[in-house]
């Protein structure tokens, strides 16, 4: 396995240039690495972590249960901090689930309350990443209110190819995912069932194909046209911050 | 958990389930069907013409039919202001 800290190293440097004493200061935090198996929940609602968990391998979920039914609000790739909200929220208002089976790291509140006191400009890149994960929300608010099933669908492939390949994740046709047609429809406000009517439809359009982990397209253009994708939401250019 | 298919009957164009979906109860399994069969017809409405129809029948493990939701839709235009129905 490739060091555990690199995801969320690659994740930053996208986005500002880390110096080489920033980057050992990300390599010595504390890591303890954990696995689960798809479907486990990482952290727990209500719960006070007193850790914030990275994802390290695989992606999770943080999921609001309705009484009617689960909610995936964000979906987490390797590098994201998960539960970096826990650092100040303190009691966690949603769960994180596993959506496959995954390698998290988790790293003690107070040595992440240190390393942003120590490395101030480490600290508002941290501080950069939950705001991103804001526009996520954000994003993903006005795709799932305004967009047809087959835009939010694509959407979604669209932002996940575009995270996943910077992290090296993603090859330029497509990408691994090992989300079920119930998790895509948790995380889309579908039922599963038309998501599977969404996925046929998207292929019949030559769009997409999804097959069991695998998601594929022939121009990643077109598909971010159909869906109207443009990512500057995930913030990926390189500036002071 | 049990494994449910749900078959897609889109204006008399079957469509088989290609593949299984997991509910904890039969109920929930029905319930999925009458969730999809509102969602796929409030989308299709405006882009698929002035009638449609909408059918999806689950079926459990064995394959055997254990419920069928139906939805019908109808549109006409009326007097004399708009000369059709335009398709997206």
């Amino acid at each position: 396995m490739r060091e555990p800290i690199q995801p969320l190293v690659a994740a930053l440097s996208v986005r500002d240039d880390l110096s080489g004493e920033e980057v050992r200061a990300l390599h010595d935090l504390p890591i303890h690495l954990r696995n689960f198996k798809r479907g486990e929940e990482i952290v727990g609602d209500h719960t006070r972590p007193g850790r914030s968990s990275l994802v390290i391998e695989g992606t999770c979920g943080r999921v609001v249960q309705a009484r009617e039914g689960r909610q995936i609000t964000a979906v987490h790739v390797p590098g994201d901090f998960v539960d970096l909200h826990s650092l100040l929220l303190k009691v966690m208002d949603h769960s994180v689930v596993a959506l496959s089976d995954c390698v998290v790291g988790s790293v003690p509140h107070g040595h992440v309350a240190s390393l942003c006191e120590r490395h101030p400009h480490l600290g508002r890149l941290l501080w950069l990443s939950t705001v991103i994960d804001g526009a996520i929300q954000r994003s993903t608010i006005a795709n799932i209110g305004r967009r047809s099933a087959l835009q939010r669908l694509a959407h979604l492939v669209c932002e996940l190819h575009t995270r996943l390949g910077v992290i090296g994740l993603a090859s330029p046709n497509g990408f691994s995912c090992s989300f079920t047609q119930t998790d895509l429809g948790d995380i889309l406000g579908l039922s599963a069932v038309h998501v599977n009517r969404t996925i046929r439809d998207l292929r019949a359009r030559n769009l997409l194909s999804w097959s069991g982990n695998q998601v594929l397209f022939s121009s990643f253009e077109t598909l971010a046209a159909f869906a109207d994708f443009d990512p500057t939401y995930l913030n990926l250019h390189k500036e002071p911050r | 958990m049990a494994s449910y298919l749900f078959d897609v009957d889109e204006d008399g164009a079957s469509q088989p389930a290609e593949q299984s979906l997991d509910f904890p109860t039969s109920q929930a399994a029905c319930s999925e069907a009458v969730r999809a069969l509102s969602e796929i017809m409030a989308e299709t409405l405006l882009s698929d013409g002035p009638s449609r129809y909408l059918a999806i029948t689950v079926r459990d493990g064995v394959g055997a039919a254990i419920f069928r939701a139906t939805l019908r839709y109808d549109a006409q235009v009326l007097g004399s202001q708009l000369t059709g129905t335009e398709r997206d």
